[in-house]
């Protein structure tokens, strides 16, 4: 492989990262070349000893996802950044897409058990509110002020509930990035 | 070598090497594989990783032919961990040397 078509391997499994960033990483690779005619070697040469531009560049996105994931922890960016892990190799796919998926379905669920709770409340206190100012008949418990109190007790509990589970979410997106982090530089790379 | 040891070696030898001097990549490439086989493109990332997180900064400095090149210095912080990893190298290292003298004198 000559240094053109490296570079244009790297470039290619490099799509994603924004401009300047991809073109700071390609001018590394472009004075590595340079250097190494330089010294006397050969583009093809060269281009062996570097390795796979594919897992290179796979590599190199990964870094950059979990780097912009660590400087603003969006759920975009942390999801970018996970799935660009996720494609380093089949140990990541099952080692970061699998728990990953696993613990923001736990999260999800968690989101629509507090939805329902405050859904609940609230609708118990419109029914109590119509069936003793309306009269239609349909009561919950024998005292309209005790099952008030109970129903508004229910909706800010699960209003309680959804807060905590934004803050779990939250800590999640944090620990995830670390995770990566720490991932990058133990796993090692296929291909 | 095991592939999963020498990552967190190269990282020592990179923090090494820069203690002497100032390098740019290629140099940095060719000093490290004089004496350890290297896949030489995974410096790149790894001098990166090492510029987020604080302990390298670069510069550009004209060379004699061609476009001028990217140079690699330690930071403070890059100087601390370079020792860091040299002290756990080293206790690492004696302690499977120790544990390799014993399974031999058996």
């Amino acid at each position: 492989m000559n240094r053109k078509e490296y570079i244009r391997t790297l470039r290619r499994y490099l799509r994603g990262v924004p401009k300047d960033e991809l073109e700071d990483i390609l001018d590394d690779y472009r004075e590595h070349f340079e250097a190494g005619l330089e010294a006397g070697r050969s583009e093809d040469g060269i281009a062996r000893a570097l390795g796979s531009p594919k897992a290179l560049a796979r590599q190199l996105k990964a870094d950059f996802m979990v780097q912009r994931a660590e400087d603003s922890a969006s759920a975009e960016n942390v999801l970018r950044a996970v799935l660009a892990a996720a494609g380093l190799g089949v140990l990541n796919l099952v080692f970061v897409l699998g728990p990953f998926l696993a613990l923001v379905g736990v999260l999800f669920a968690l989101f629509a058990a507090a939805v329902g709770i405050t859904f609940g409340g609230l609708t118990g206190i419109v029914a109590i509110i119509l069936s003793t100012i309306g009269g239609f008949g349909y009561s919950i418990g024998s005292n309209p002020v005790v099952g008030i109190i109970f129903m508004v007790g229910l909706t800010l509990g699960g209003l309680l509930f959804i807060m905590v589970d934004m803050y779990l979410a939250k800590a999640f997106a944090g620990l995830t990035v670390k995770y990566l982090k720490w991932n990058a530089s133990i796993i090692k790379q296929e291909g | 070598m095991n592939i999963q040891f020498k990552k967190g070696v190269l990282e020592l030898c990179v923090l090494a090497q820069l203690t002497r001097k100032d390098c740019y990549g290629y140099e940095l490439v060719a000093e490290i594989s004089k004496n350890i086989a290297i896949s030489e493109g995974t410096i790149y990332p790894l001098l990166r990783r090492l510029k987020n997180d604080g302990y390298v900064t670069t510069y550009l400095q004209e060379s004699q032919e061609g476009p001028p090149r990217k140079y690699y210095k330690l930071t403070s912080e890059g100087k601390t961990m370079k020792d860091e990893l040299t002290d756990e190298w080293l206790t690492f290292v004696e302690r499977v040397n120790h544990f390799l003298e014993g399974t031999r004198n058996e």
